[in-house]
């Protein structure tokens, strides 16, 4: 065969010792080309790339010839047939790498990574991710669109489980207020975002004035809200609450203080409540939000033993449709009951009705577990509203920077299981309620974790990838085709040099820009079109 | 007549053709050895060139294979794939040359089977219609 300057017989090439023995000829007989017979290049892919990088050689110098799946085992019953079709096979390897150009088109410059990371969100999730991010080394600029820092946190006083999370918060704020890495802007927003992984500019604007920044990564830590409702009387009885306000309302009376905004009937003296009324579910469920917001049965339970542990002899009744106390917390739930809380169970659309009945108020509900309509007696009603995500904002920052909302309205993850802390963009993360109702816990595990993934994108060097395409400057016509076929949007016109580039981190190597090219200036330095000619006239070769 | 064995060029999209390809010889699923694959990464990476050149060249049938609709690996390319091939046939018709011998078919990396029918189909059929016309009007 023309240009096969040397030929050996291995037992296995994609062993050690064949590996060896082609780096060896290589080095000893001054060649530059290598073609593999063997089995097909779905198999051992990577220690052939890796055989060539010590070899110094690009890797698409390296074809493999697959005459085992595509020659001898298709042909097993047939070996006449099963050798021609392997050497047919072989010639069209050595075909198409006497074809392929050594120097590759337009090399690109190595790409620089910024080694530093937005955190959009000064909450829990926002600051635990910032702080994992500085304990690994890396910097990174804290964001919030508030004046201070704690997002959600300001309202959870201590957990089901009993962690103060009110002590956390102060230890987090003052953390995140020394730590030397981590830059805490307040009353920020991003307003602008461009780029790549590795390689994103962002425009900030702090008071007034619009700054611009570069990041290799960007961590949405965005949260969400308690949802409000106007069911049960909510805002036009003051003895209607949620269960948030219930939670201050508990705080300021151990406490003896109340402090941050709150309603007014925040400031109702609790010893003045001998009965509590919890409705579970409220405005969750249903057509409208069809989500359970996972959180408010541990809420509801945990605002009950508050309660009992306040004074014994406040009677608290909880309205559910089902009670989700997950994993250990049943124990809870199970401690609420041998407290003395009760559980009545509805179910919509018998949903309990709420009357005024002067200062207090009168709740009626159908318990389908006895059957029987009971009339309560309340001085507070809590409302279990759950959470909602903010679905304005999100919408926007979805579209800034390019990721996608679920159908609830949080940001959607690339993959649920396998990648649950990945937006589908490249080098932007996700944690806390951004992505969905969780507990304290819950949050804390998810940002260090999407702190962790955003340290490996900007530590990491960029990977020198041989798939891409590649644009040709001297042929490209500057028609845009290519920007029009590509799927991943992975490709731009430079309205600056007229002509079109080629976003790496976005090409995933189809090759779907090299066919509709009419100039032949796209380029995939792997699959270069000559070579695929070439391998046409070796398979017609009578 | 009766020896004639039809010479058929194969592109294959990398993560599904190819792949059932690789399946029916690991599953010694055996097929006419009539057949030579080319790799591509995508179905939508197949320039018409490339099906001209082998027509030209005297190929008596090309077959491209990519993943079925809404299953290309790269989103889309599939479905520009079935645009370019039926322009391809209409140009091939204009020439003279059957278009029936171009096939386009959709053929995941389950199905080994599947792919070494195709083959077997196609040879049969080729066998059919006889050497293409142009390789007898070329290699005079």
């Amino acid at each position: 065969m023309r240009g096969v300057a040397y030929v050996e017989r291995l037992e296995a090439a994609c062993e050690e010792t064949g590996l060896a023995a082609i780096e060896r000829a290589v080095a000893e007989g001054d060649l530059n080309r290598v073609v593999v017979a063997g089995c097909s290049p779905h198999l051992y892919a990577d220690r052939f790339e890796a055989l060539m990088a010590r070899l110094n050689l690009p890797p698409r110098l390296l074809a493999r010839a697959n005459i085992r799946e595509g020659a001898a085992w298709a042909h097993i019953a047939d070996p006449a047939a099963a050798t021609a079709v392997a050497r047919g096979v072989l010639e069209m390897a050595v075909a198409g790498l006497r074809e392929t150009p050594y120097h590759p088109f337009n090399p690109r410059p190595q790409e620089t990574v910024a080694r530093r990371v937005l955190v959009l969100g000064g909450g829990l999730a926002g600051m635990t991710a910032a702080l994992t991010l500085a304990d690994l080394g890396v910097e990174c600029d804290l964001v919030e669109r508030e004046p201070q820092l704690g997002g959600n946190l300001h309202d959870i006083h201590h957990t089901l489980e009993g962690l103060d999370t009110q002590t956390l918060l102060a230890s987090l704020v003052e953390r995140v207020r020394q730590a030397e890495r981590v830059h805490v802007w307040t009353e920020a927003e991003l307003v602008g975002w461009s780029g790549v992984r590795g390689n994103f500019a962002a425009r900030i604007r702090v008071n007034d004035e619009v700054r611009s920044e570069r990041y290799g990564a960007l961590i949405v830590a965005t949260g969400a809200e308690e949802a409000t409702t106007t069911e049960y009387l909510y805002g036009q009885h003051p003895r209607v609450v949620t269960q948030r306000e219930l939670e201050r309302m508990i705080a300021g009376g151990r406490r003896q203080e109340a402090g941050g905004k709150m309603w007014a009937s925040c400031f109702l003296p609790l010893d003045s409540c001998r009965s509590v009324v919890m409705i579970q579910c409220v405005g969750s469920r249903d057509e409208t939000r069809p989500y359970c917001s996972r959180v408010c049965c541990a809420q509801a339970v945990k605002n009950a033993l508050a309660l009992k542990r306040l004074d014994p002899t406040i009677e608290v009744s909880i309205l559910f449709r089902d009670v989700r106390t997950l994993g250990t917390q049943e124990l809870y739930y199970r401690q609420a009951r041998r407290a003395g809380v009760r559980f009545l169970r509805y179910e919509p659309p018998a949903k309990p009705v709420v009357e005024a009945d002067g200062d207090r108020l009168r709740v009626t509900v159908h318990d389908t577990l006895y059957d029987e309509t009971v009339t309560l007696e309340a001085d507070l009603l809590a409302l279990s509203t759950g959470i909602a995500p903010r679905e304005d904002s999100n919408r926007a920052l979805a579209a800034m920077v390019g990721v996608m909302l679920d159908e609830d309205g949080f940001f959607a993850e690339a993959h649920p299981k396998l990648r649950p802390t990945d937006l589908a963009r490249p080098g932007i993360f996700l944690c806390g309620l951004a992505y969905g109702p969780r507990f304290v816990t819950e949050s804390i595990a998810q940002a260090r974790a999407a702190a962790l993934r955003a340290a490996l994108t900007v530590t990491r060097p960029g990977e020198p990838r041989r798939d891409v395409a590649t644009v040709e400057a001297d042929l490209c016509s500057f028609c845009g085709l290519c920007v029009a076929a590509c799927p991943y949007g992975a490709r731009v016109l430079d309205e600056e040099e007229r002509v079109a580039r080629v976003l790496d981190s976005l090409c995933q190597g189809c090759g779907v820009c090299v066919a509709v090219c009419p100039n032949g200036a796209s380029r995939q330095p792997a699959f270069e079109p000559v070579q695929a000619l070439a391998l046409v006239d070796a398979a017609l070769i009578e | 007549m009766t020896d004639f064995e039809p010479r058929i060029v194969a592109f294959l999209c990398n993560w599904c053709t190819y792949t059932a390809s690789d399946l029916a010889g690991t599953s010694r699923i055996q097929y006419p050895p009539n057949v030579r694959i080319i790799r591509l990464m995508c179905s939508g990476q197949l320039d018409p060139i490339y099906v001209a050149k082998a027509v030209l060249e005297g190929a008596d049938g090309v077959l491209i294979g990519g993943c079925h609709p809404g299953d290309c690996h790269y989103q889309s390319g599939n479905y520009k794939a079935r645009r370019r091939v039926a322009i391809i046939h209409q140009v091939l018709e204009q020439l003279g040359f059957d278009p029936d011998r171009v096939w386009l078919r959709w053929i995941s990396a389950s199905e080994g089977q599947y792919f070494a029918d195709t083959v077997t189909e196609m040879v049969a059929a080729l066998k059919e219609k006889g050497p293409s016309p142009f390789r007898r009007q070329w290699s005079v």
